[in-house]
């Protein structure tokens, strides 16, 4: 008995896992729900390893491939998180959806070249003082960059659905 | 060799730190004080003062902070620091000998991490922050060079059992032993407690960095902590390099006392000599000296396992 | 008995902190909480009998997300939640195929007839754990050995913007590498 709940318990971690990555828009939030969802590996593994076969040390070994798979996931996210915020100033998965199907989508816009200087004076602003308008102040910075590059930006927002971080104030 | 101690002794091991962390305190002020040209021996009664002072005080309140994490942050330094200290055996006798009692210390004192950077953050003050993040890189630089030394010692025993390591230093100690492992144990035991040249997160170049806002009771919390943290790794020292309760004519029990309050008055002295490190320095000195150097050591030990 | 309740509280609370992790405001709050949720599953893992994986799960996530926080403040537009504000996309798609995943996972768990366990666990789970990865799954521990140090490497080499030419020079003449940060062995 013991075992279903402790399966249990695995599923709904990956259940809960599962929302935060398919329904977070930042790149971090996204990477939170997959370490949820590794951690219910984690714990399937371990319960499966007692429940059944604890002579062999196979439940075990998965355990440790989780973990460093976890490990790796991390590393790996962060390092292509700042890859992309460096190259163009992008730290939402909508804005970095170069291998999508962007059919009938002005999505393509938003991948001009974000890595401006506005971009960067922007960064430091929303680091510091968490100001919900981000995308809006990048508006702000249109002198320094490119208004071309701005409109798709728009453009990108408007047709993804997500409007909301053009104007951070509607929730 | 280790038996285990019955369950009251759970309130023997909080009462030994503070004890310890008593002392270290009144040493450093009584250096302070000689540093000063005022007599020394008013250092001893200075902790007391000091803590009777803070509980008085009045706290002062910020606008803006996380209060839950930043409370949160200050209590967790000494429930860390007595949670490590619980697998330290004294004599032969611990309160709790797990089989992986080297990983659960580790453990418990990389929680001091997180402790640290919630102080920061909580008071919504830019000195905590920096400080948090101070400590951040510390804790990168630090960690891997004492995780090896703790693996040594426990690759000399065979076991990650801290009773097992003790048992194994019955011929040698092995501070003797692997004598690189030993001293990167004290200079990752310095810089986990931010004491002394790795106390730049509370430094005064930022104010008091992670403490800049802390006051009363919560500043007495984090201060305390600290003392008892510092103690805490200097206790873990005595099983794991210096032979735990190993010596002649005393009991076993005085001798691991004997050995905390010197590798404690060690570290003090230290603490007090030593200039500050900035952290983008001892960062490379970490990863790029450190690392190798108690790799080198692990190799040596396994080597040294192998033919003996 | 005590283990039934310790499990029961670490259940729920693991999973109720992995929900607050995506419902807190602040940033910080939403990592410390996935740390809590970690811990709480380490120790249900304890309560296995895996004492070195679960201690070894707590103590790698209390660094890991003390990393991950480090990020979340550097990439959230508000790290502390002091405005609140929602950046979700599709939540009701996305709830509606959590949940029935769980429902598929829950149905699949409560009737797969689970097989009995052969054997007892060894007195040493730990030690079982290390004579396998260097004993007959040994090729896993090399692979694992690899993939993180190639991790290791690729992660860097992403995230640093400067290479070779901007340290030394356009053709790699200058003795001293130009750093934004000094080392501490004054190279």
């Amino acid at each position: 008995m013991m075992l279903e709940t402790y399966l249990l318990l695995a599923a709904a971690l990956f259940s809960v896992g599962l929302f935060g990555a398919l329904s977070q828009q930042s790149v971090v939030m996204v990477m939170m729900g997959l370490e949820l969802m590794v951690n219910a590996v984690i714990v399937a593994a371990a319960a499966l390893w007692l429940y059944t076969s604890p002579e062999r040390p196979d439940g075990q070994v998965l355990v440790l491939v989780a973990v460093t798979a976890m490990a790796v996931e991390m590393a790996m996210g962060f390092a292509v998180t700042t890859a992309l915020f460096r190259a163009r100033d992008v730290d939402m998965v909508d804005m970095a959806a170069d291998l999508a199907d962007h059919r009938g989508s002005g999505g393509h816009g938003g991948h001009g070249g974000h890595g401006d200087h506005g971009g960067h004076g922007d960064h430091s602003g929303h680091g510091g003082h968490g100001n919900p308008e981000h995308h809006g102040g990048h508006e702000d910075h249109g002198d320094q960059g490119d208004p071309e590059d701005h409109g798709g930006h728009r453009g990108h927002e408007g047709s993804g659905n997500h409007g909301h971080h053009g104007d951070g104030g509607e929730r | 060799m280790s038996g285990v101690a019955p369950p009251w002794a759970v309130l023997l091991v909080p009462a030994l730190l503070i004890v310890l962390g008593y002392g270290a305190a009144a040493g450093t002020a009584a250096l302070r004080a000689r540093a000063a040209g005022a007599a020394p021996v008013s250092g001893l009664t200075a902790p007391a003062r000091e803590s009777a002072r803070l509980l008085v005080q009045r706290r002062r309140t910020i606008p803006g902070t996380d209060t839950l994490l930043w409370r949160l942050g200050g209590a967790l330094v000494p429930v860390a620091a007595v949670l490590a200290a619980l697998v330290i055996p004294l004599g032969s006798t611990a309160v709790s000998d797990p089989s992986v009692g080297v990983v659960w210390f580790n453990a418990m004192e990389v929680v001091v991490w997180a402790a640290l950077w919630m102080l920061g953050w909580g008071a919504n003050s830019v000195w905590g922050l920096v400080g948090g993040y101070r400590f951040l890189i510390q804790g990168l630089s630090y960690e891997l060079p004492h995780m090896f030394a703790l693996t040594a010692a426990a690759l000399g025993a065979g076991s990650l059992r801290v009773g097992d390591v003790v048992a194994a230093q019955e011929q040698v100690w092995f501070a003797v032993l692997m004598p690189a492992a030993f001293v990167v144990y004290l200079v990752s035991a310095l810089a986990m407690a931010f004491w002394g040249p790795f106390g730049t997160p509370v430094g005064r170049d930022l104010a008091g960095g992670v403490a800049a806002e802390l006051s009363g009771v919560d500043l007495l919390v984090l201060r305390a902590g600290r003392y008892v943290f510092l103690a805490a790794v200097a206790a873990m020292a005595v099983p794991l390099f210096l032979g735990g309760g190993a010596g002649p004519l005393l009991p076993g029990w005085v001798w691991t006392l004997v050995k905390t309050a010197g590798v404690l008055a060690l570290l003090v002295w230290l603490g007090h000599r030593l200039p500050a490190v900035r952290m983008d320095r001892f960062t490379e000195v970490g990863w790029v000296v450190l690392v190798p150097v108690t790799l080198l050591q692990v190799l040596a030990v396994a080597v040294y396992v192998l033919v003996r | 008995m005590v283990g039934t309740v310790v499990f029961a509280v670490c259940a729920v609370g693991a999973v109720a902190s992995g929900v607050a992790v995506f419902v807190v405001d602040s940033m910080a709050r939403a990592t410390f909480a996935l740390l809590a949720s970690f811990l709480l599953t380490g120790v249900a893992i304890l309560l296995l009998g895996l004492s070195y994986l679960g201690v070894l799960v707590i103590l790698m996530m209390v660094m890991e997300m003390m990393v991950m926080a480090v990020f979340m403040i550097m990439y959230m537009m508000n790290p502390a939640g002091l405005m609140p504000m929602t950046m979700v996309h599709n939540r009701a798609g996305s709830l509606a195929v959590s949940g029935v995943v769980f429902l598929l996972l829950a149905a699949g768990i409560v009737l797969v007839p689970w097989p009995e366990r052969e054997g007892t666990p060894p007195p040493d789970p730990t030690l079982a754990l290390g004579e396998a990865i260097m004993g007959r799954h040994m090729l896993v521990m090399m692979l694992v050995g690899l993939v993180l140090f190639a991790t290791m490497v690729a992660a860097t080499v992403l995230a640093t913007h400067r290479g070779r030419y901007e340290r030394y020079g356009d053709d790699l003449r200058r003795g001293r590498p130009d750093d934004p940060i000094g080392g501490g062995l004054d190279r």
